[in-house]
This record gives C-alpha cells, sequence and structure tokens, in this order.
C-alpha cells in the first residue's frame, strides 16, 4: 500500500525542507546576495502516477540536476527547473545581465552547481538524521520532462517520489522548481519514522 | 599514502587531481596538475592545501571543502560563480578557466576528499563567442522585425489617407459632373464642348481613382484564385461604360481569379473607349482551351492602333516618361499585367489586323481555366 502523507504530516516535511534550505540559502548567498529558497508544499506519488500524469508540471521539458545515492539509504534525489527559468536563475545569480536565456555549457555546469548545493543541503540533513553515511554519484544533468525522466523501466513503477514545490526567489526573479526524491517503500517509511521519532 | 598505486591511474586522465587527507594535507598530486601549477608532487605532498594556496584559507571552498569530509555529496565549483581552487595556467602564463568538482572517497575507513580540475578555457572562448554571435542575430532579427511592423504601420496609414483622399475626391468630381451635365444641355455649342471636355476630365479622375484603388488592393495577398465564369465577368465590367458597343465570340469557359478579374477588363475596355471612342465597337474573342489548360480571350478594338516603338513598354508601371510619352495616365494596363501575373496567365498586344488595312489593338490574354 502506497504511503500516504496526512495534511499534518506534509505540513511538517514542509517545515524540515525550509530549514534544509538554510545552508543552500547561504552558501548561495555568499555568491550571489539575496537567494532565498521556499518550500510551499510537499506531496508523494508513485513514479507510475507521475509517468501516467497529465499534469503540464510533469509534461514540460525541464533542466535537472539529480545524483543517486546508495547506503542506510538508497535513491535518486534531484532538483528540476523549468528550462527557460534554469537559464533565468543561472543569469542572476551569476550576475549576467544580458543575452538570451539558453542552457549553454556554462550555464549548465553553474545549473550543477546551484543544484548540487540544494541537494547537499537536503542529503546533509537527511544524513544528520539517520545517522549514517550514504555514498553519492557526481551531480549530472538531464534534460527531458519529470515524467520521462522517472520512467526508469517496470521495475522502479511502483517506487515513491517524495515531491517538494520549491521556489527560488533573487531580486525580482521568481523561480518555480520541483525538487524530487525517489525512494522504495519501505526506505520512505523509514525516513519519515526517523523524523517522526525526532519531531515527537 | 597507501593507495599509490590506485592514484597512478589517474596519471592517464585529461584533468588534474588532488587528493587531501582528513587533515587537509595533500597526499595525491597528478602529473597534469603538476605541469598546470608548475608544482611537484614532491614539492606539495604531506603540506596543508592553504599552505600551499593561502587564498583558500577561510574561504567559501575551504568550508565546503570541509563538508565532504563529513559526509556530504559532491561539490562543483562552476567556472561562472568561482575563480580558481587550485591556480592553473596556460604554457602563455594566462590563467586556466576551470571547473572544479570536490568528491568524498572513503577507502578503509579514511575519507579523503579528490579535487578534480577540469580546463574550460577553450570552452569558455567557444560559449562566449556562441553567445555574442547569438544575441548579436536575435539584435538583427528583432531591428527587421521592428522595421516590418513600421512599414506595415506606414501602409496601414498611407491607406487611411489614401482612402479619405479618394472618397472626397470623388465627391467633389461627382459635383463637378453634375454641372458639366447641365452645361451640356445649353443651346451654346461652345459652352456644350467646354462641357464634354470637362466630363471626359471627370471620367479621367474617376479612373485614376478606381485604379489608385485597385493597385492598393493589388499589393494586398490574394485570397486565393477560384473559378469565376467568363462571359459573366466581361459582362459585369462592359456594365460600367453606357452605351459600350461588343460582341463576344467562343464558348463560355471557368477561369482562375480573383475579384480583382473585373477591374482588368474595365482597364482593358477603358483603354479601347478611351482610343477608339465610345461609339466604336469592341471584339472579344475566346480561344479553345489548349492541353496546358490555358484559355486565350483577346479584346480587340477599332482605334488607331499602336507605334512598334511603344509595344515595348505599353504595360510598364506609370512613370514620368510613360506618361509623357503615351499621353495617358497610363496606370491602366499597368494594372492589367499585374494582375494576369497574379492570376498565373500572360498578356501581350498584337494590331488587331495584321493586313495593315485597319488599324487598331489587339490584347491577348492567357488564363488558366478550371
Amino acid at each position: 500500500m502506497k504511503v500516504e502523507m496526512t495534511a499534518e504530516a506534509a505540513e511538517k516535511a514542509k517545515e524540515i525542507l525550509n530549514i534544509c534550505m538554510k545552508r543552500p540559502e547561504h552558501v548561495l548567498g555568499i555568491i550571489s546576495s539575496g537567494v532565498s529558497i521556499k518550500v510551499a508544499g510537499v506531496n508523494i506519488y508513485t513514479v507510475k502516477e507521475i509517468v501516467e500524469s497529465p499534469k503540464k508540471e510533469f509534461e514540460e521539458s525541464s533542466a535537472t540536476i539529480g545524483l543517486s545515492f546508495t547506503g542506510d539509504l538508497a535513491g535518486i534525489i534531484a532538483v528540476s527547473f523549468p528550462m527557460e527559468s534554469a537559464a533565468k536563475l543561472v543569469m542572476a545569480i551569476s550576475g549576467e545581465n544580458a543575452g538570451t536565456p539558453e542552457l549553454d555549457r556554462l550555464r549548465i555546469a553553474t545549473l550543477r552547481e546551484v543544484g548540487g548545493i540544494v541537494i547537499s543541503g537536503i542529503m546533509g540533513s537527511i544524513g544528520n538524521v539517520l545517522d549514517s553515511h550514504m555514498d553519492y554519484t557526481v551531480p549530472s544533468y538531464e534534460k527531458g520532462s519529470i515524467a520521462s525522466l522517472l520512467n526508469l523501466g517496470d521495475r522502479m513503477m511502483d517506487s515513491l517520489v517524495l515531491i517538494a514545490n520549491v521556489s527560488f526567489t533573487l531580486h525580482d526573479l521568481n523561480v518555480e522548481s520541483n525538487i524530487l526524491m525517489v525512494l522504495e517503500e519501505e526506505q520512505l517509511k523509514l525516513l519519515l519514522d526517523k523524523i517522526k521519532g525526532i519531531l515527537s | 599514502m597507501a593507495n599509490d598505486n590506485f592514484f597512478k591511474i589517474t596519471e592517464l586522465f585529461p584533468v588534474g587531481i588532488c587528493v587531501i587527507d582528513g587533515t587537509n594535507r595533500i597526499a595525491f598530486w597528478n602529473r597534469l596538475i603538476s605541469e598546470w601549477t608548475g608544482k611537484t608532487s614532491d614539492e606539495v605532498s604531506g603540506k596543508i592545501l592553504c599552505e600551499v594556496f593561502p587564498h583558500l584559507s577561510g574561504s567559501s571552498f575551504e568550508e565546503r571543502i570541509k563538508e565532504i569530509f563529513t559526509g556530504a555529496p559532491p561539490a562543483i565549483f562552476s567556472s561562472q560563480l568561482h575563480g580558481a581552487i587550485i591556480p592553473t595556467y596556460l604554457p602563455s602564463g594566462e590563467p586556466r578557466i576551470q571547473t572544479t568538482t570536490v568528491l568524498p572517497l572513503r577507502i578503509e575507513d579514511e575519507i579523503y576528499a579528490v579535487i578534480v580540475v577540469e580546463d574550460c578555457t577553450e570552452l569558455k572562448r567557444e560559449v562566449t563567442a556562441y553567445r555574442r554571435m547569438k544575441d548579436s542575430a536575435i539584435l538583427a532579427l528583432n531591428d527587421k522585425i521592428n522595421a516590418e511592423k513600421e512599414v506595415v504601420r506606414a501602409n496601414e496609414e498611407s491607406n487611411l489617407y489614401l482612402g479619405i483622399m479618394s472618397h472626397d475626391l470623388k465627391n467633389t468630381n461627382a459635383i463637378i459632373m453634375s454641372y458639366a451635365l447641365k452645361m451640356a444641355e445649353f443651346d451654346n455649342p461652345e459652352v456644350v464642348n467646354y462641357a464634354k471636355k470637362i466630363m471626359m476630365a471627370s471620367t479621367g479622375i474617376n479612373d485614376i481613382i478606381r485604379n489608385v484603388s485597385v493597385v492598393r488592393k493589388m499589393s494586398h495577398e490574394s485570397q486565393g484564385l477560384r473559378p469565376f465564369p467568363l462571359k459573366m465577368v466581361i459582362k459585369d465590367a462592359a456594365r460600367n461604360f453606357e452605351g459600350l458597343k461588343y460582341e463576344i465570340i467562343g464558348d463560355d469557359v471557368r477561369i482562375f481569379c480573383d475579384d480583382l478579374i473585373s477591374e482588368l477588363f474595365v482597364n482593358i475596355f477603358s483603354n479601347c473607349v478611351n482610343h477608339a471612342g465610345i461609339a466604336s465597337k469592341i471584339h472579344i474573342t475566346i480561344g479553345e482551351k489548349n492541353d496546358k489548360g490555358y484559355v486565350r480571350v483577346s479584346v480587340a478594338d477599332e482605334g488607331p492602333g499602336i507605334s512598334e516603338e511603344r509595344k515595348a513598354d505599353i504595360f510598364a508601371k506609370f512613370t514620368k516618361k510613360v506618361r509623357e510619352e503615351s499621353g495617358d495616365e497610363g496606370t491602366g494596363l499597368y494594372i492589367v499585367k499585374v494582375l494576369m501575373t497574379r492570376y498565373n496567365g500572360n498578356v501581350s498586344i498584337e494590331d488587331a489586323y495584321p493586313d495593315a488595312i485597319r488599324k487598331g489593338l489587339k490584347i491577348c490574354l492567357d488564363f488558366k481555366t478550371a
């Protein structure tokens, strides 16, 4: 049975993720002052639900930075931006004030750094919660819809995806994005139980 | 370092590699980073990274590298956001532009941080040149779009003025014509003669106004060609001329054209009337459809014909030269030529009577049939 998330749990998860964003805000703030990262909501889906969903946010072309991790917890974590927003965010952080918002190889490298910083903030906190060591791959860039990126074969269809809607704000720019964490059901239960234990 | 042999493989990699241990001491320094920094492995091995590169001390680099030892995921330092962690140089002495990745590596119970330095000097040059080229192309395209918008706006404005002017001129001309008609009823032959001249001039003004309107319409995209019955088109056009005498020989046919087809025949008939007079007869012959699906329609008048010299430029645009040489305003047959091109057809002229005993001009129109 799919792990259900109560409204209260979703609110708690949002709160925790917003705390996790403090570190990335600080690191990005050293590079470009005024960066704000806010988590607006959290949901749980199965991979199958996302792959088959008609929702625009899962279908539109995205720039995604992700890595996989193994250890006490194993799965995939990624930050996904709409293509043009990704380029605009990179340009704003790097102080480029003119030019076409297009993700070329230099900007992709910058986006990998930005995505990596956000992921590091979350995984650092999870590592602390679980008090365990995990191994990571290097953050990589993928282009495509969230649905297509998660379509990793039948074996993965029942895995769960925790999706957090995140907004990056920098000066006048506001970029909506999604943080995705793909885990086996048991692994997600383990994580949620640990979090519940800390909160109680 | 116990795993020297393990790291030796990195000598083959096209990236600079430095490995530091948990005390921030340099444990491995590959050949490429030696070349790029000018510091040998012997010089730096065992030394604390911040001692070799003092700019790292207290920096955000140092802070993020420390996180690697606490179990954080790999950290990327992109060339757009950072200068070099480990400064490296090109043979020319210029600094290399670099992306640096710091990865955790666990060997037995020890954690190391592997600092991978990737040279992206050439990539940055290429991307910068590409961005510059693309941005200037976009600027040029925007300029073109703005210029085209300005042309459309100017056209709309000129069409508006032309429309207003045509309307007002027509009204004024109608008043002139009505007074001329009253003058023509006078008993004085001299006044009647002048009245006829005024009426002719007034008709000429109306022709000019109509032709300008047709030229305006011709400048718009055709809404597509469709079949029209030829005889009906000819008869409709002839109704514009009171008392026009004409005959049509040949079977009716459907030709591909658009709503401006009537203007084509009005201009041809106007040309016939101007040169042969309203009392003369116009002879229209509809030929047989040829094997390419075209039909030749010839319109012959009984006027004075045309000299060989004028035949070459009879369809020319209404230039000053044409007006001066021909004596008329010159728009009519130009419009005929443009419309025939629009209908994928052809127009040519011949002497109406090749025997030279009688004179007259024959305009030959080749229409695509439906």
